[in-house]
């Protein structure tokens, strides 16, 4: 910072020699001002860990901090001057038209994560944000890039998921003989067994199916988080996804679970992923309303979407954890809520779902005054 | 789950698995439907038991202890006196389903899987 207390030693000398109601001296002062801020920041940039970037509009690079060089090992000299595409490797050129694109519709690019190649040739991943920058007249004149290096982080969310696929295997294979075995021994008991033994063995065998479904939604969650789960895109009819929902619910539940609404347009999207959120919601609605007898589920629509709505009338969300409950591993902290089990991953995994439809999911609640919770598929979604 | 059926007493299947558990449920199963089954516990052994055993199916578990289960679907597949015979494979890996068809498998179970699942899907390829 040597060069900014000059530079303020400076301004306070041209301050003495010249009056201060002078508006040229004011006009010293602002300028004095002005660039001891610009070299502060320069500094900051040039300490910076991060990659700084500049560019041209046409994609040339123009400035290059010590973060960069360190990231990618070329030199201020090396590189300056050169395309900003010299940092791509190949399968990754297609970025520069996307961001170029981007930043001449004005727009931010954020923590785009992708790959780069380094001076020596090896392939790094990097989250980059990239902004435009505007002239005093508001023209874009290039734009500033900063990169983080994401290497090892992507290697371990890599084994993460790597890890979490393996143990869901791990835990399905003894779940496979656990579950068929089960199932023989239940066909088996109806033929020709015990009445009570009846009880026990469909018991074990919906505990075994509870099991299972924990491991899919622990698969289906690493799944989301990298990025990994598919959705398919084709015409379907919401009305029967809800309904068949609803049928599968009936079986594990005395609780009169209504259905009121119909809609008469298709929604494109995954019809099982739609159907997983249903069931999800009213799993939820069940579990959180111990002591009433009717969920109400309701399908209407918009001009723009279809709305589906899960109705119960249980022990309600206080508004404060209205967000908070959409978030993974997220549960309810409340001494009457803690008694409720759950791994705080449902209502994350169907936002998620939702989200990828571009529709919303939100909710309704007040404590003990049960909570309906909505959400809407735009009809004019596509891929 | 499925209701014993005469016709299928002459079918021949051969379970293929490294899990002698699993193996021993899918024989039991097999039985009470009327089929007649093959254990083979050991993955070097497919080809030669498939070639004698003659089956009408063969369910192949995609991990078996030292074998990777596809190369054998594509070894089966590539041997004149298995070709024909459709091969279900099992698997519990969240993957395994896209790798089972691309090495040339006729089906896919993924495990656990329920026993009208299991029944239906070999039903599917007994001609």
């Amino acid at each position: 910072m040597k060069t900014s207390k000059t530079v303020k030693r400076a301004g306070r000398q041209k301050e003495s020699s010249i009056p201060a109601t002078s508006g040229r001296g004011m006009e010293m002062n602002a300028i004095f001002s002005m660039m001891e801020k610009l070299l502060h920041w320069a500094a900051i940039i040039e300490s910076s860990d991060d990659a700084i970037i500049s560019k041209s509009v046409d994609g040339f690079i123009t400035s290059w901090n010590r973060g960069a060089q360190n990231l990618y090992g070329y030199t201020p000299s090396e590189i300056i001057g050169k395309p900003v595409s010299v940092l791509m490797p190949p399968g990754k050129k297609n970025d520069f038209p996307y961001i170029m694109k981007q930043l001449h519709e004005g727009k931010k690019v954020e923590r785009y994560h992708t790959q780069r190649i380094t001076k020596e040739g090896r392939i790094i991943d990097v989250s980059l944000t990239i902004s435009p920058i505007r002239d005093s007249n508001g023209h874009i004149i290039g734009a500033s890039k900063i990169a983080r290096d994401i290497t090892e982080r992507m290697e371990y969310e890599r084994r993460r998921d790597e890890f979490v696929s393996t143990i869901s295997h791990e835990l399905k294979t003894p779940l496979t003989s656990q579950r068929a075995f089960g199932e023989l021994l239940e066909d088996m008991i109806n033929e020709n067994g015990d009445e009570s033994y009846k009880i026990y063995i469909r018991k074990m065998n919906e505990q075994t199916g509870k099991l299972l479904n924990l491991v899919e939604d622990l698969l289906a969650i690493s799944k989301l988080q990298g990025g990994r789960l598919k959705i398919e895109n084709k015409p379907f009819d919401l009305n029967i996804v809800v309904v068949q929902a609803v049928d599968l619910m009936r079986l594990t539940t005395k609780r009169k679970i209504e259905v009121i609404g119909k809609i008469d347009k298709k929604i494109k999207g995954d019809a099982d992923r739609i159907g997983q959120v249903v069931t999800n919601l009213l799993s939820n609605a069940i579990k959180y309303s111990p002591a009433s007898r009717k969920i109400v589920v309701k399908i209407t629509d918009d001009k723009e979407s279809a709305i589906v709505s899960v109705k119960d009338f249980g022990i309600g969300i206080s508004p404060e954890y209205h967000d908070k409950i959409f978030e993974s591993f997220f549960r309810v902290a409340g001494i009457d809520e803690k008694t409720y089990p759950g791994m705080g991953i449902g209502l994350h995994f169907c936002m998620e779902i939702i989200e990828r439809h571009h529709g919303k999911l939100w909710l309704k609640s007040e404590k003990t005054k049960g909570s309906t919770f909505y959400f809407s598929l735009p009809y004019g979604y596509k891929k | 789950m499925v209701t014993k059926n005469k016709d299928t007493l002459t079918r021949k299947i051969l379970i293929v698995d490294d899990d002698p558990d699993i193996l021993q449920v899918m024989g039991l199963v097999l039985k009470r439907e009327g089929y007649t089954s093959m254990p083979v516990f050991v993955g070097s052994e497919v080809i030669s038991a498939a070639t004698e055993y003659k089956p009408d199916v063969i369910l192949l578990d995609m991990l078996l202890s030292g074998v990777d289960g596809r190369f054998i679907c594509q070894d089966l597949k590539n041997t004149n006196a298995t070709r024909k015979i459709p091969i279900i494979m099992i698997s519990a890996h969240p993957a395994a389903e896209q790798i089972s068809i691309e090495a040339g498998a006729d089906d896919f179970i993924p495990k656990p899987f329920s026993i009208d699942l299991f029944i239906k899907s070999i039903e599917k390829h007994i001609s």
